[in-house]
């Protein structure tokens, strides 16, 4: 029951909501609506017929598809290594591999001219090996790619960690009395118990990966996918209709996905 | 076989600790020496990189504690007060407001950015725009965590139960609520902290050369300035992220900042 006392406490957040939240999101579905000549909706078609935004938008998702797959794998590795093993220096090993996830966009990006840019460190090294300096892939597609695992992999192995840890480990041991080898415990007991995480996991991964900007930003301003398309539309366009669609379009993809990772975690009992 | 497994497991879990942690460790050596090259300190150690930072990029670091401090402490007083409401309430609308106010976390920043500079531009110059896009992007962080401790700890019988005593509803507030969320409103407030103070993605669409904040500034010096400039910026914003992010650790609440999508 909403007690009489409940709509003063909400007024601030409401005010503050409606005001800064909800009337800029629905100005922005509106402007995605028009254009000079009245309402329209091509900014929209012109996203599935367009070869240009086709390609962003299939690069988006090609993008983000690739990052999820791959940081689930290797997180998934680097959680169950976690989760079985002892160590000393083990805590601050973790906290190490997981502070990433206080990095900006901007920060990732810069990890990874680091290493792979012009003066990066691989490039310096195998200049010195070899005489070339080879690998200056930091401003390319695969530079991306990395830079998107850099912050995909400290999130998924937290979340993951977090469910695997809590695994109860008498079931993998009863299914090795009852002669299961120890790959074959971890097909059929493990991984099915597991697999509600890896899916709402997954599903986190692809939605960051898709509205991430700053990271690619930094890197280029060339490729193509959604988010780096939208500010060019609205910056160097003047087009603030099709940005505002690229945006809308964007927005709606990470909401579904939320939603789907909502249903996940209800579903799964973690 | 099982061998040949167990190497490239621990191959692969070496390979990405050093893919995380070397080019942290690389970014702090490079800040401190003279020339950026092959062998890092060849022409010595300096400290010339961090003045030039603090005489660039002094008044964006102030101005970005004030907007991240301000945030904090609006979120901090709107976030335990709304949580706070939720808590005593499961009326069917209040769960449907409920994700409306955790919606700023699904919703990507450039989107939010682009909403907010169509029909507030007016008030950009002044950074208040930037504070309230901080405040609506962060709010779902510390809400959410001080009601999951809420609604955990069966605080509504606490509640009652403190009441049927006697407690007057001002003791109640500062004898039963306080203690059992201070470390929820405290984690709470790192997060909110921590995702203002790297906010870039809404930040960038709404600055002016007069709010640039330290994520932004950032990005203007890894464009235009040397990389050494570049790295001891980056250790600026590490040295003010790392104790949280540790005290946050500490608090075992730092899964929860998984969400936090500011990439």
């Amino acid at each position: 029951m909403i007690k009489r006392s409940t709509p003063i406490f909400m007024m601030p957040i409401m005010i503050i909501f409606s005001y800064f939240f909800l009337y800029p999101l629905v100005v922005l579905m509106i402007s995605s609506l028009y254009d000079d000549h009245g309402f329209t909706t091509k900014h929209y078609s012109q996203m599935i017929t367009n070869p240009y935004y086709v390609k962003g938008l299939i690069n988006s998702i090609g993008l983000s598809v690739s990052v999820t797959l791959v940081a689930l794998v290797v997180s998934g590795v680097l959680a169950f290594f976690l989760a079985r093993h002892d160590f000393p220096g083990k805590a601050l090993y973790f906290t190490l591999i997981t502070f990433p996830i206080s990095f900006p966009g901007v920060v990732v990006g810069f990890m990874i001219i680091i290493l792979f840019g012009t003066t990066g460190l691989v490039p310096i090294l195998t200049q010195k090996l070899t005489g070339q300096p080879s690998m200056v892939f930091a401003y390319t597609i695969f530079g991306i790619f990395l830079a998107y695992l850099y912050f995909s992999i400290p999130r998924t192995v937290m979340m993951l960690f977090g469910a695997i840890k809590e695994f109860d480990y008498t079931l993998e041991e009863a299914a090795r009395t009852l002669g299961a080898n120890s790959s074959q415990a971890v097909v059929h007991v493990i991984l099915p118990a597991v697999l509600p995480i890896f899916a709402s996991a997954g599903t986190l991964t692809f939605s960051t990966a898709m509205s991430a900007f700053g990271t690619a930003f930094t890197l280029t301003d060339q490729f193509n996918i959604l988010p780096i398309l939208m500010y060019n539309e609205f910056t160097l366009n003047f087009n603030i209709e099709v940005a505002s669609a690229i945006a809308v379009v964007i927005g709606v993809i990470c909401v579904v996905m939320n939603f789907g990772y909502q249903t996940f975690l209800k579903r799964g009992s973690y | 076989m099982q061998m040949v497994g167990k190497v490239l497991n621990y191959f692969l879990v070496v390979i990405v600790s050093v893919f995380l942690i070397l080019p942290i460790i690389i970014t702090i050596f490079g800040s401190f020496s003279v020339y950026w090259g092959t062998d890092m300190f060849s022409s010595g150690t300096t400290l010339n990189w961090y003045k030039e930072v603090f005489y660039y990029y002094g008044n964006t670091i102030l101005f970005t504690l004030a907007i991240s401090l301000s945030t904090v402490v609006i979120n901090v007083i709107l976030g335990t007060l709304t949580a706070y409401v939720f808590s005593k309430s499961d009326h069917r609308w209040m769960n449907l407001i409920e994700e409306i106010l955790s919606l700023p976390m699904a919703i990507p920043g450039v989107a939010i950015a682009l909403a907010l500079i169509q029909t507030h531009s007016m008030i950009r110059g002044s950074g208040l725009l930037i504070l309230a896009g901080h405040v609506i992007f962060t709010f779902p962080l510390l809400f959410r965590t001080v009601l999951g401790t809420l609604r955990t700890k069966d605080f509504k019988i606490l509640d009652e139960c403190a009441a049927s005593l006697g407690a007057t509803p001002f003791y109640r507030f500062f004898h039963v609520i306080m203690p059992a969320v201070k470390s929820a409103v405290l984690s709470g407030a790192i997060m909110v902290f921590l995702l203002s103070l790297g906010e870039f993605n809404i930040t960038f669409f709404l600055y002016t050369p007069f709010t640039m904040t330290l994520p932004v500034g950032l990005f203007d010096s890894y464009s235009t300035l040397r990389i050494e400039i570049g790295s001891a910026f980056t250790v600026v914003f590490l040295l003010l992220a790392i104790p949280l992010m540790f005290t946050l650790h500490k608090l075992n609440q730092s899964s929860t900042f998984t969400r936090n999508g500011g990439v």
